[in-house]
């Protein structure tokens, strides 16, 4: 009887932690979004658990401020060839430090570390005359080409290549007449999958949601992306708060959409383990 | 020998798998860092000719208490915040990993949801719920009868530094966990068979044998924290208005480049700022890693 | 008879489509102007001013307020791709002003002081850098004021008439005072104590900074023992101005004023009284003073000179522009002659009737001169910081001011600070 009272209240516990857990995650995000269908007004004097009124007047203040959907597009435009170019770049960029050894390894991996740490607030200043001088301003360019050297995702690919792939795999491809390159797109890519979808899911969230780098190389409002338009919205009297909470709603969307097409990739990773 | 050398020759194809990350790595990256330590040694405004000042920058970083005092500030938000967010993040994939909980894919989905909201708009939703007698969270306060409501939240230095904490804890917790879980995935299952074989408790080969075969996993995890949390910016900016206050208990030494290059424009200041702190940032990187391999080396 | 008549209408004929000519519709300059506006107001100006000069398309880019020094920074230094015309908050706008990438007006081919006599002399003076060149004009002026709530005046100290409240409200000891009798009856009189720092603020005798020095004026030094005194009273709402809070009260039942310019009755109560309708007024407190405003000039290295000239001769220059615009909006403007055109107007609904024009027509005439420094940003930034610190009780009086001096010698270290 009190074994399986006890297993009965872990089981219990076990979810109510679950629960809370999944309330405070989700109670701010519901406030965001509940927020942007509320007047202004009703914003900032009460708590609002469910849905306004003024979706529609708010949706109309949001357009004649900014072009939501333009900056949506460009948004849109950098980040999907930034994450594509992040995902790929950075797992073969990870292969090359972690399955072989060459001269200078050591040094080169830690300059890919390295590059993270400076933070990056005054860099904009020698990013903007660096594209200036590339002809590269107002341009998409800027933000997607260095998806290439992606920092984060080589070092951690690189830690998942080293635990998950054994050189048993590359010797035997070897021995089958397979090129080096050949190796990597047909055998090892497809097994880190798992985490090279984890890194796109966050790489796509950290390019999305942007704003100096975007706000300061971009010269034309129409090529603005979405934070730079949704800090436009907040207006200088900071009276719009209904169309901000709005294009923060609309903001969230895609990315949502992302997260749930990476995550095909994830689920089936977990409970599929390393093929072979 | 043949085969060494033949080995040799395949180690030399690194090279070519690295290539295009440094290429562009050099075209995009190394100026705008280069530019930055660069600016370090002279004084700017932005607008005229900067001036040389040799290590007169350097000279007043390390006599600067407000600099020492947002590297405290930092390294305190961040630490109140990792510990947490790995002792989650552990939790939640051991009770993923080795119990069959119903909905596990859409509790992890939620518990990354934070994620994916921009700093900035978080900082600002807490802003309205704390701030003021009449904020939202004071107002139920006030209706519960809790006594000494309504509080001055925001006037007070630890709710605020922990309210930071709370929201980097809240906003990584979930990105935490996909990550340990995805490093458990390149774990051979053979292994499980053969500990419970052994008669493992579910715990023990969690701790014993789980964990050090995610050793690169949960470095990368503490490294890119260090490196994440030292470098904290919006959340604090925008919830504080770039001010750090009360008393500078949040100003993060990136606030403190950031006020100094682009509000007093100090650029070359600022720059050497930013240098101190990446020097902090890989001493710590360097000592975690040292701790962490010490200890996988302890293991084997 | 006939021939009276005949002439008569051959007069009309031809003066009639004069008079209609005299609006000047200009189509000989035509081109794209770029102008990069912290603010959305400028843009409202657009359509009237395409009336007048059709064939020039006005492209305004809003760049966040905050950022953008930020963003106009590294485009002036690189030389490429700067606008035309580009703004400057009153924030930051002296510092615009003094660094040079803004056009003398007073040179060819704009000789601005041909019009610049109908301006109000501060926005003139703010736009003047340390020579005496006029580098930038506004189309806002922005004096202040304390808009009050009239039912709770009437109900606390008798009377809502504006005279009557600044003879009760003339001084800070007074203020205080009121402010102890609506707290009596659970009124908080004030919606937050940094409002009245802008008005302590034009109270000064000398600025922020003298010969590249720091200077604390005495008034600044009062101030902090006000903040105190409310903020341990309980006299105002305990937020930050534009917080969510500060900007409701506009509506709540226990908020008395606000000490706030012109803008602070435009942005702030105007859209928000629908319960408070016609039951707001305007009346001024110890001291008349200015903050605020928004500022444009013509960047130094424009390839479009002429067009820019044009649009910013018609939002700062010209009188009628101003009064249409004023009309439509609400906003008090630049212009001496359109304020006093105005000012025979309609009075506001939301103020019971009284014309705000007419009001801040007066407050112009006595305000102090301007004592704006590039510094003054940040060195308020800190100066309220630390006021706040010492009114909590965080710090006393004496740790508060040293600490105050060491933030400015932290953000401008090349000011000579004691």
């Amino acid at each position: 009887m009190t074994d399986k009272f006890k297993s009965y209240f872990s089981k219990i516990s076990l979810y109510l932690f679950l629960v809370i857990l999944l309330l405070l995650s989700l109670i701010p995000f519901y406030l965001m979004i509940i927020n942007g269908t509320h007047k202004s007004f009703d914003i900032v004097t009460k708590l609002n658990l469910f849905p306004g009124h003024n979706l529609s007047e708010n949706y109309e203040t949001l357009q004649s401020h900014v072009n939501i959907w333009q900056g949506f597009l460009n948004s849109l435009c950098i980040a999907v060839p930034f994450t594509i170019l992040s995902g790929y770049f950075g797992a073969l960029t990870a292969y090359g430090f972690a399955k072989y050894h060459f001269p200078g390894e050591k040094i080169l991996f830690s300059i890919v570390l390295a590059s993270m740490m400076l933070p990056p607030q005054l860099s904009i200043i020698g990013f903007y005359q660096l594209n200036l001088k590339l002809k590269l301003l107002n341009s998409y360019f800027p933000f997607i080409l260095p998806g290439i050297a992606n920092a984060t995702t080589v070092f951690f690919m690189r830690g998942m290549i080293e635990q998950g792939i054994p050189d048993s795999i590359m010797e035997a491809a070897r021995l089958e007449g397979c090129s080096e390159f050949k190796i990597f797109n047909r055998i090892v890519l497809p097994c880190v999958m798992p985490g090279v979808a984890t890194m796109c899911i966050f790489n796509f969230v950290s390019c999305w949601n942007n704003y100096l780098g975007p706000l300061i190389i971009m010269t034309e409002s129409k090529k603005y992306t979405l934070p730079v338009m949704i800090a436009m919205i907040k207006g200088l009297y900071l009276s719009n708060y209904g169309a901000m909470y709005l294009a923060i709603a609309i903001s969230i969307v895609p990315i949502i959409i992302v997260y749930a097409f990476c995550s095909k990739f994830i689920i089936n990773g977990l409970t599929a383990g390393s093929e072979k | 020998m043949i085969k060494a050398k033949k080995q040799r020759n395949k180690g030399y194809y690194g090279y070519l798998f690295i290539m295009p990350f440094f290429i562009i790595f050099a075209v995009f990256e190394l100026y705008p860092i280069a530019y930055t330590f660069y600016l370090s040694f002279h004084k700017w405004d932005g607008l005229m000719p900067s001036t040389y000042t040799g290590l007169n920058n350097f000279n007043r970083l390390i006599h600067d208490k407000i600099f020492f005092l947002t590297i405290k500030n930092t390294f305190r938000i961040w630490i109140c915040n990792f510990i947490p967010q790995m002792l989650v993040a552990m939790i939640l994939s051991a009770l993923f990993t080795f119990n069959k909980i119903r909905g596990m894919s859409f509790f992890r989905a939620v518990y990354y949801l934070p994620n994916l909201i921009t700093a900035a708009s978080v900082g600002l939703l807490f802003n309205l719920l704390f701030n003021g007698d009449k904020s939202v969270i004071n107002h139920i306060l006030i209706a519960l009868g809790v006594k000494g409501a309504p509080f001055n939240f925001f006037q007070n230095k630890v709710f605020v530094s922990g309210l930071v904490s709370y929201i980097q804890w809240w906003m990584w917790f979930g990105y935490t966990t996909i990550i340990v879980m995805a490093g458990i995935t390149t774990i051979d299952s053979s292994v499980y068979d053969a500990a419970l074989v052994d008669g493992a408790t579910k715990f023990q080969t969690y701790r014993y044998i789980t964990l050090p075969l995610i050793r690169k996993t949960i470095i990368y995890l503490t490294i890119t924290s260090i490196i994440g949390g030292m470098q904290l910016f919006d959340v604090p900016a925008t919830m504080t208005n770039g001010s750090g206050d009360p008393m500078k208990s949040v100003l993060t030494t990136s606030m403190y480049i950031y006020n100094q290059g682009f509000k007093s424009h100090n650029y070359g200041y600022a720059s050497m700022v930013s240098v101190g702190l990446f020097l902090i940032i890989a001493v710590l990187s360097i000592f975690a890693l040292q701790t962490m391999q010490k200890k996988e080396s302890e293991n084997d | 008879m006939k021939k009276v008549l005949l002439f008569v209408l051959m007069v009309f004929c031809f003066v009639i489509p004069l008079t209609v000519y005299a609006e000047e519709v200009n189509t000989d300059l035509s081109g794209t102007l770029e102008v990069w506006s912290s603010g959305e107001e400028l843009g409202r100006f657009v359509e009237a001013f395409n009336k007048q000069y059709p064939n020039i398309k006005v492209n305004i880019t809003v760049v966040p307020n905050a950022d953008f020094v930020a963003k106009i920074t590294p485009t002036l230094a690189s030389g490429q791709g700067a606008p035309d015309i580009f703004t400057g908050e009153s924030d930051y706008v002296k510092y615009l002003v003094n660094i040079g990438y803004w056009d003398d007006l007073r040179a060819d081919p704009y000789n601005c002081e041909k019009y610049t006599d109908d301006v109000w002399d501060y926005v003139k003076s703010v736009g003047t850098d340390s020579t005496g060149a006029i580098r930038a004009l506004s189309w806002q002026a922005a004096p202040g004021s304390i808009i009050y709530r009239r039912d709770m005046a009437k109900d606390v100290l008798g009377t809502d008439d504006p005279a009557e409240l600044a003879k009760l409200l003339n001084s800070n000891e007074a203020m205080l005072d009121v402010a102890a009798k609506f707290k009596e009856k659970g009124i908080k009189m004030f919606a937050s104590w940094k409002d009245i720092m802008n008005m302590q603020f034009s109270n000064r005798a000398q600025p922020w900074v003298v010969d590249g020095k720091l200077v604390i004026d005495d008034s600044m030094l009062s101030f902090m023992d006000m903040a105190k005194t409310i903020v341990e009273n309980g006299y105002d709402l305990n937020v930050d101005p534009w917080a969510p809070e500060w900007t409701a009260a506009v509506e709540s039942d226990d908020t008395f004023c606000y000490v706030l310019p012109t803008w602070g009755y435009q942005f702030v109560v105007k859209p928000a009284a629908k319960k408070t309708l016609g039951k707001w007024g305007l009346t001024e407190g110890p001291v008349p003073y200015v903050k605020g405003g928004t500022w444009l000039g013509i960047y130094k290295g424009s390839q479009k000179k002429d067009l820019a000239w044009a649009f910013l001769k018609f939002v700062t220059l010209d009188s009628e522009a101003q009064q249409n615009y004023a009309k439509q909006y609400g906003e008090y403007v630049s212009l001496k002659s359109a304020d006093m055109a105005l000012a025979e107007g309609p009075g506001e609904e939301v103020l019971a009737g009284q014309n705000l024009f007419a009001f801040y027509n007066e407050e112009m005439k006595k305000i102090p001169n301007d004592l704006m420094t590039p510094y003054d940003g940040q060195i308020n930034n800190a100066f309220l910081s630390n006021t706040q610190a010492y009114a909590t009780g965080a710090l006393d009086k004496d740790a508060a001011i040293k600490q105050f001096k060491e933030d400015v010698a932290t953000a401008y270290p090349d000011l000579i600070v004691e």
